[in-house]
This record gives structure tokens, sequence and C-alpha cells, in this order.
């Protein structure tokens, strides 16, 4: 199951329906509010928490509008609809919520509070009254009778926002919040002896001269030590430069992703911050396939224009913003520009940074 | 001192064409300095032949990559003129990511679209260069090792004989044109390699091992021979008025 498209629109921000891929780069100049897409885009990998991961809001009566679409592994397409109104400074009310299948409505709410929901059990339509500040889709858990609401939250439990200038030891980075995180040295613990091979194959194509990477726990703390390539002394997880930190952090969430075998959704704020030209290629690149090949949703920003160069332009989304409006030019919605490019003979970096775009959109 | 600066996108390409400005100025009145263009660094690479009182002087730089090669060419222009060069020659491949896009599948060499990316190279210097008619790109079709394969002298020094390029090619080596028969060039100079069993990896040993066995006599003979046009045209453009 994959993330198909994304819209989002409230007093001070509208993002125009963004169309999504298996692998993504959203690109775009500073402001224009990639890290914001991706913010909004965890308010669905954490949908269990949906409300309570909300920040607080300054605008009263604000409204906020939310729609996903989903491709399910038999190309059904979920739809979701949200609407949310700010009642004060950290509480909300649902006000509007509405699940489809190929068009077809599985739960509606309606503004009086009221909620219908459709039974794959009973081949019905029940009718029950959540709480104003609950989703609907969260108050009627049944896997026989509403296994489509199941789908969807078990795509948010394996589905991660990680900011990557932010990746430390621990799993949760300022800007993430998930009471079900790990530190990395314990979920490469849970790794197999062949994925923690490949974590460090991996890490060595990137051009880190890791040969060894063993898992410590002292009762308190779990660690990682690593044995560098003509380096006597083994290095603690904690004494790696940031740049090594982040790599190899990202590296062993990506294979614990891969090893679980389930849909997911990764996204990634500042992919390859930090990291000198050739680290920033070689990951970007090993992501991207990694992630391709092996069926995980990637949504990755980046400013590194080394990084942009080394990622298909296809999988590109270029937001601009227009004031309030956030628009994503992507080969979906302007075939024509991506194709003309190729005949450019410039670099990727070029799609937007140049006149290139601006003269044709 | 009349000077043209080349831009190329290897490696491979920087040697071909050191070797070509020596052969065809046999070391008279010429001078040369070679470049590398990575990570923001300009380094001197070899093999630079220095001499202040040449009449000619070419700068050659290793961009590191055929979408580089433009780019540099247009934003390098200014400083270039203000220091004397009187032209800005690029040189690519034709056969790149970008082409292989272009064509999609199966791949082959598709002469309109070969066109098409000439004709929007020279649309960008028109649009974008200060002094589009003193500036040119140029493109190896569809490698620069299409070049290699259309000189039979290299292939003779190499101890490689006429009836094994037949076995490898399978096809008369006299009669065809490499520019319109290959796609990937390397891949069929390696496969012509392997009869006497040597790798060709594009490695500069590699590399200088084909160039270093070309003479001047073997320039001019493709230059006037019916085969790769495209070696003419890079050949034309490195002059002076």
């Amino acid at each position: 199951m994959r993330i198909k498209s994304f819209s989002y629109e409230s007093d001070d921000w509208v993002l125009q329906k963004l169309d999504l891929q298996e692998v993504n780069l959203l690109v775009g100049q500073n402001g224009t509010g990639k890290s914001k897409t991706l913010a909004n885009l965890n308010y669905f990998n954490l949908i269990e928490y949906f409300l309570g991961t909300m920040p607080g809001h300054q605008f009263l009566d604000d409204i906020m509008k939310w729609e996903i679409e989903w491709t399910t592994k038999t190309d059904v397409i979920l739809e979701y609809k949200i609407i949310i109104k700010v009642i004060d400074y950290s509480r909300f009310e649902i006000i509007e919520e509405k699940l489809l299948r190929n068009s077809i409505i599985l739960l509606q709410r309606k503004r009086d509070g009221e909620c219908q929901i459709y039974s794959e059990n009973t081949h019905r339509v029940e009718t029950f009254t959540p709480p104003h500040d609950k989703l609907a889709i969260l108050s009627r858990r049944d896997t026989k009778s509403f296994p489509y609401i199941e789908e969807i939250i078990n795509w948010s439990k394996n589905s991660r926002k990680l900011s990557f200038n932010d990746i430390s030891q621990e799993f949760n980075g300022t800007y993430d919040f998930n009471p079900e995180s790990e530190p990395f040295p314990l979920i490469f613990s849970k790794l197999k002896e062949q994925e923690r091979q490949n974590v460090i194959n991996n890490f060595q194509k990137i051009g880190f001269s890791i040969s060894e990477i063993r898992y410590l726990f002292n009762g308190n703390h779990h660690y990682l030590l690593l044995k560098e390539k003509g380096v006597k002394i083994d290095m603690y997880f904690e004494d790696l430069s940031q740049g090594m930190l982040r790599t190899l952090n990202l590296l062993i969430y990506v294979e614990y992703l891969i090893s679980k075998n389930e849909t997911a959704t990764l996204l990634i704020d500042d992919l390859g911050e930090g990291l000198d030209y050739i680290r920033a290629t070689g990951l970007g690149k090993i992501l991207f396939k990694l992630c391709e090949e092996n069926n995980i949703q990637l949504i990755a920003t980046t400013n590194d224009n080394f990084l942009m160069d080394v990622i298909d332009i296809d999988n590109w989304n270029v937001l601009i913003r227009d004031g309030k409006t956030v628009t994503g030019i992507n080969k979906v919605n302007h075939p024509k520009l991506f194709e003309d490019f190729v005949y450019e003979g410039t670099s990727n970096f070029n799609f937007f940074s140049s006149s290139y775009l601006p003269s044709r959109l | 001192m009349r000077k043209i600066a080349i831009f190329v996108e290897g490696n491979t390409e920087l040697i071909f064409v050191r070797e070509y400005l020596r052969k065809r100025f046999e070391y008279q009145d010429l001078e040369i300095e070679c470049r590398k263009r990575q990570f923001g660094r300009f380094d001197k690479v070899p093999y630079p032949i220095p001499n202040p009182n040449a009449k000619f002087h070419f700068r050659i730089i290793d961009v590191g990559g055929d979408g580089n090669v433009l780019d540099n060419m247009l934003s390098d222009e200014n400083l270039l003129q203000r220091i004397g060069y009187e032209k800005i020659i690029g040189l690519r491949d034709m056969f790149s990511e970008s082409y292989k896009k272009a064509v999609k599948q199966p791949l082959r060499i598709v002469p309109a679209i070969s066109d098409k990316f000439i004709e929007r190279a020279n649309s960008r210097i028109l649009e974008q260069a200060k002094s589009p008619t003193k500036m040119k790109l140029c493109f190896a079709i569809m490698e620069i090792e299409a070049w290699f394969l259309a000189i039979p002298n290299i292939w003779a020094k190499k101890g490689i004989s006429t009836a094994q390029l037949k076995s490898v090619l399978k096809t008369d080596y006299s009669t065809i044109d490499p520019e319109t028969t290959f796609l990937h060039p390397t891949e069929t100079i390696k496969d012509i390699l392997k009869i006497i069993n040597e790798p060709y990896r594009k490695q500069a040993d590699e590399v200088e091992s084909l160039v270093g066995k070309i003479t001047k006599q073997d320039f001019e003979d493709l230059q006037n021979s019916q085969k790769c046009n495209s070696f003419k045209e890079f050949a034309s453009n490195l002059t002076l008025n």
C-alpha cells in the first residue's frame, strides 16, 4: 500500500493535490513547504495518535482539511478525507470524515457527528457516534467487519518519518513523535545475520570502511561497536561522526523495513544533510534503489544539488509556492516538461534552479 | 597566442583530444593545459604541454559528466573571454542516460533523436551565450569510442587481425560506419579487446594504450573518410580564422 496523492488546506496554507509514486524526491526553494508537506503526511503515519500529534494551533476556528489517497496491493484506491476545526490552542473537533474505496463510500461522518460505516461481514451499513475529537476510523475496529480500516492502520504502523539531520542514537528526533520507537542499536539487533551484513555492505558502498558491526547491551543501554578497516581500536556508535551516524541509522532502519516485508511509507526530511558529495550521492542512489526494489514507498526532501543530480527527475516533485498555495510539478501532471528536459543536456539540479521551469509553466 | 577552451565530459575525451592536438600540430606552436573540475576544485591533470611562446593555446577541461559540459561552457564564457579565449568548444557523447530515456525500449540508434539533442544544444547556446557564434557543443556519436573503432591502425597495432575483428563485429569492418552501427561502442571495444585478453574499463592507461597508437595520418584519414561525421564536425571546429 502506498500514498497515491495528498492535499492539505488551512487558512494559512494550501497544498494542492500532490501526486506521489513509489519513490519520490521533493525539491524546491527554501520556504516552499517541503518539510511542512512531510509533517502533514506524518499525521497519517501516526494515525492512531492523529490529533495528539497536532501542534498547538494559533488560529481559533481555523478549518484544516486533508485528503489522502492510497493505492493498495490489489490496486484498489482508498480515499480518506478529514475536516477539523480548531476549538482552542490544543482542542480540535472533527467535523467531517469520509473513507471511500474506488469512489464508493465506506465510512462517512456527518456534521452532526453521526457516522455510517459499511460492514464487510454483514454487508450492511451500521451507524454509530464517535467522540467529536476522535477519528471515526479509530472508533470502530473489527478485522472482519472493517478490514479496510485495518489495512490503513497496519500501513501506518510500519510507516515513519525521519529527519535526516536529527537522527540520533535514540529513534525519537525533535520533529518526530512515536511512542513505539526504539533505539537504532536495538533495531539492528533484531536483524538476522544476512540482514546485518547487508547494512555493512551498503555502508561500504557509500564509502565508509566499516568491516564489522556488533550489538551490545549492558543492561541499561544498547550499543553498536564498529570495526573500521585499518583502525586498531573499535568505535562505539556514539563516537561516529554525525554523517556516519545518520547514514548508518538510516541504513539500519531501511533494512529493518525490508526484513518485515510489509507495506510501508518512509518519509525523510533533508536527506543528505551534512554529508559530503560522495556520501550524499552514494546514499541517495542506494536508498532509492533499496526502496524501489522492496516496495517501500519513499518520500524524501532535499536541498542537496549533488543528490538531486543522481535521482531520476521522473521521481521528482518540484514544489512551487505562490502566496499560501503550494503546487507540485511532477511527471504525472506535467509529462511534457519532463520528457523535453532530457534534451537539455544539463544537470537535474537545473530542472528547477534554471529558467527551464519558469519559462515553460 | 590564440586560445581555445575545450570542455569534455570525461577523461577518455580529454586523453583523445590531447593526443589529437599533439598529432595535428606535431608539437609545434602548441601549448596544452589540462584541467579537471570536480567537487568545486579545478585541478591540473596530466599531461600538459607548456609552451608560453606558442601560437596556439588549448585548455582542455574534464567536467565529469555529459550533463555538465554545456552548463560549464555557458557559465565560464565570461571569464574565458576576459582572459582571451576566442572560442569555446564542448565535446560529449551522444549515448547517455538521457538518450536512453528519450529513445525508450528497444534501445537503438535513432538519428532523429540525436538531431533533437544537437538542435536543443544549439538553441541553448543561442539563447544563453553572450557570443553564440564563438561557442559550439560537439557530440561524439554515439560515443568517442566510435572514433577509435573507425581507425583500423589501432587494432592492427594491437595485433588484432581483420578476420578477428570480423568475428566480433559479425560484419566486414572496412565497410561499416561505427557512428551509425554501434549504439554503445564502448561495449564493442570491450568485445574486441577480449580477443587479446585485455580489459576496457575506460581507465586512463587503457585509453592511452589505444589513443597512443593513432598517428597524424590516421586522424587525417578519418577526417577525410566517409565515416564518423561527428569527428569531422569536431575537428573542423578546432580552428580559428
